[in-house]
């Protein structure tokens, strides 16, 4: 028998480190990943949150829903274009073959969408601060940071799914879809309220909304629903998105 | 002097891979040594790269096992042993070919001095070219940089020359035979029979799913270098077994083929034999006829 080695693994923090710098490196050089993941909320929200009406109201509770929004984004696209494109180009392959942890390739993505989102989220704070006079407490302002974070999470297992699920093509299509759909529909744009009965209806349907209404929640405005509803019907999305990747990692793993 | 890297090798030990009943890969047995250069040689759909990707571990056997210095493959332990370059593999375009080499050496607990790498290679030039603007060449070398970059036991090249020129093939030759010096073990894929001769130090030639031949590139050489001899005939399969040259025969409808390694003399005692021949041909025996006839005529006769 062969003399064995003993394997020496390098820090994790080491590589994930490199990983994060490489995702944002790779993001922030990708127009069709920076323009709708970064432009896209704070014209919207200047737009229909300050411009179209500047009472400090409407553009309070369009902060919270925007932020969603701004969470949506790079979570969706960084994960579902991106590693469906990565995937088809083989590239994701060599790095399977690469001595890297898993989990190392889906941390990074993760942070590279947080930190997306929070630069998104201190924009947003600053168009509602200082061009709509929105004045909060610290600790309102801190949970709706906290929230966007969070919500990047579930949207970023769902973007895993469509990545490791569609080609490259088509997981293009869906991620869009997915992205425009859940914001429109779940109310992250207008209120429902303006939306007939039905779309309503469909609402309570999306994970968008659920999360939209935790946000609202924290500044203060009562939902359709009690919490609770949201709460639960977020962690039953989360939950959902999370079993998908995992099966979809599976199989991949099992045959190409 | 033994250069081997603690003598590990890549065990391969009764593997099948069937996708939906096919097989891509039947009971392949063999044992991959550092310090030398193995080339698997076979024409597109012989099994190849479904072998090279079991040794990756990136595909699961559906029998038999594959170990990698005595690790399972595709365990941790596994890929730090192996630098890979696969085939049609794209780097992310938006990364200088710096970044991407500098990210891969963080995976590997004591990489090759980038300055080495870079010389070995001859990357000076386009450290801070972006992938996606590179020339074909280019961006086959950058990613052979990244098969290379941890220093590892093994390198595996799954067709690494396919659309080079002469020039950046033989580059690509030069850097191979560096490696091996070094110590390392490199497998590699490849349909020239040429490009094996060339490089390696044994040559594994599999067609549908088999090893049909495993030896020294100058007897796989004498093997390949048959025709193929294509006839109708009243002759029995004894008689033309005997004929001068012939190594082995096969029925193709109501056709025979020869394989032989001196088709001249075999056509000569064909005719001083007889029998009736017609609708004949002489061409060329591919790899695949070559091997293939032998295994079947070999299994036929068992």
């Amino acid at each position: 028998m062969s003399a064995r080695t003993t394997v020496v693994r390098p820090p994790m923090a080491r590589i994930l480190f490199a990983e994060c710098k490489t995702e944002l490196l790779k993001a922030w050089r990708m127009p069709s990943f920076a323009v709708p993941t970064l432009i896209f909320p704070i014209a919207f929200y200047s737009m229909f949150g300050v411009v179209l009406g500047s009472e400090p109201a409407r553009a309070t509770y369009m902060l919270a829903t925007y932020g969603i929004f701004a969470a949506l984004g790079p979570s969706l696209f960084s994960f579902g274009v991106s590693i469906a494109t990565e995937r088809d180009r083989g590239w994701l392959e060599v790095k399977r073959a690469a001595p890297l942890p898993f989990s190392a390739l889906i941390l990074a993505r993760l942070y590279m969408s947080m930190i997306f989102a929070l630069i998104v989220t201190f924009a947003l704070f600053a168009v509602a601060y200082f061009g709509a006079g929105v004045r909060l407490a610290p600790t309102t302002w801190l949970s709706l940071v906290g929230i966007n974070l969070l919500t990047t999470v579930p949207f970023s297992l769902l973007g895993l799914a469509i990545g490791l699920n569609a080609k490259a093509q088509s997981a293009a299509a869906i991620t869009n879809l997915a992205f425009f759909g859940f914001s429109l529909l779940g109310g992250l744009w207008v209120p429902i309220i303006v939306f007939p009965k039905i779309m309503q209806m469909f609402a309570l349907l999306l994970p968008s909304y659920h999360f939209g209404e935790l946000a609202l929640a924290a500044i203060g405005i009562k939902g359709d629903v009690i919490p609770t509803v949201n709460i639960g019907a977020a962690l039953a999305f989360s939950a959902l998105f999370a079993f998908l990747a995992h099966r979809a990692w599976r199989y991949m793993d099992k045959d190409r | 002097m033994e250069l081997v890297k603690n003598g590990s090798a890549i065990h391969v030990g009764s593997v099948t891979k069937s996708y939906g009943g096919k097989q891509a890969v039947s009971d392949v047995t063999v044992d991959l040594q550092a310090g030398k250069v193995t080339a698997l040689l076979g024409e597109n759909g012989a099994g190849k790269t479904t072998t090279v990707s079991m040794i990756l571990g990136l595909v699961t056997p559906t029998s038999g096992t594959v170990t990698v210095g005595g690790d399972p493959a595709g365990s941790f332990a596994a890929r730090q042993r192996i630098g890979a370059m696969l085939q049609s593999a794209e780097l992310p375009e938006q990364l200088t070919v710096a970044e991407h080499i500098k990210l891969f050496q963080t995976y590997y607990p004591a990489p090759m001095k980038f300055d080495v790498l870079v010389a070995l290679l001859g990357l000076a030039d386009i450290l801070d070219k972006r992938y996606g603007v590179l020339s074909g060449g280019q961006k086959r070398r950058t990613q052979l940089a990244l098969a290379v970059c941890g220093d590892p036991e093994f390198i595996l090249l799954d067709e690494p020359t396919v659309g080079l020129d002469v020039d950046a093939r033989h580059m690509f030759w030069r850097v191979i035979r560096d490696l091996v010096k070094a110590g390392c073990g490199v497998v590699l894929t490849t349909h020239y029979l040429e490009e094996a001769d060339a490089l390696a130090d044994r040559i594994l030639v599999m067609a549908a799913g088999e090893i049909v031949a495993d030896g020294t590139p100058v007897e796989i050489k004498a093997l390949a270098g048959g025709k193929l001899i294509e006839l109708r005939t009243d002759a029995s399969d004894a008689q033309l077994l005997a004929l001068d040259g012939v190594e082995s025969l096969k029925h193709v409808g109501d056709r025979v083929q020869l394989v032989s390694h001196a088709a001249e003399a075999t056509l000569r005692t064909l005719f001083a034999a007889g029998c009736s021949v017609n609708d004949i041909s002489v061409t060329r025996a591919g790899l695949e006829a070559a091997f293939l006839n032998i295994t079947r005529e070999k299994g036929e006769a068992a």
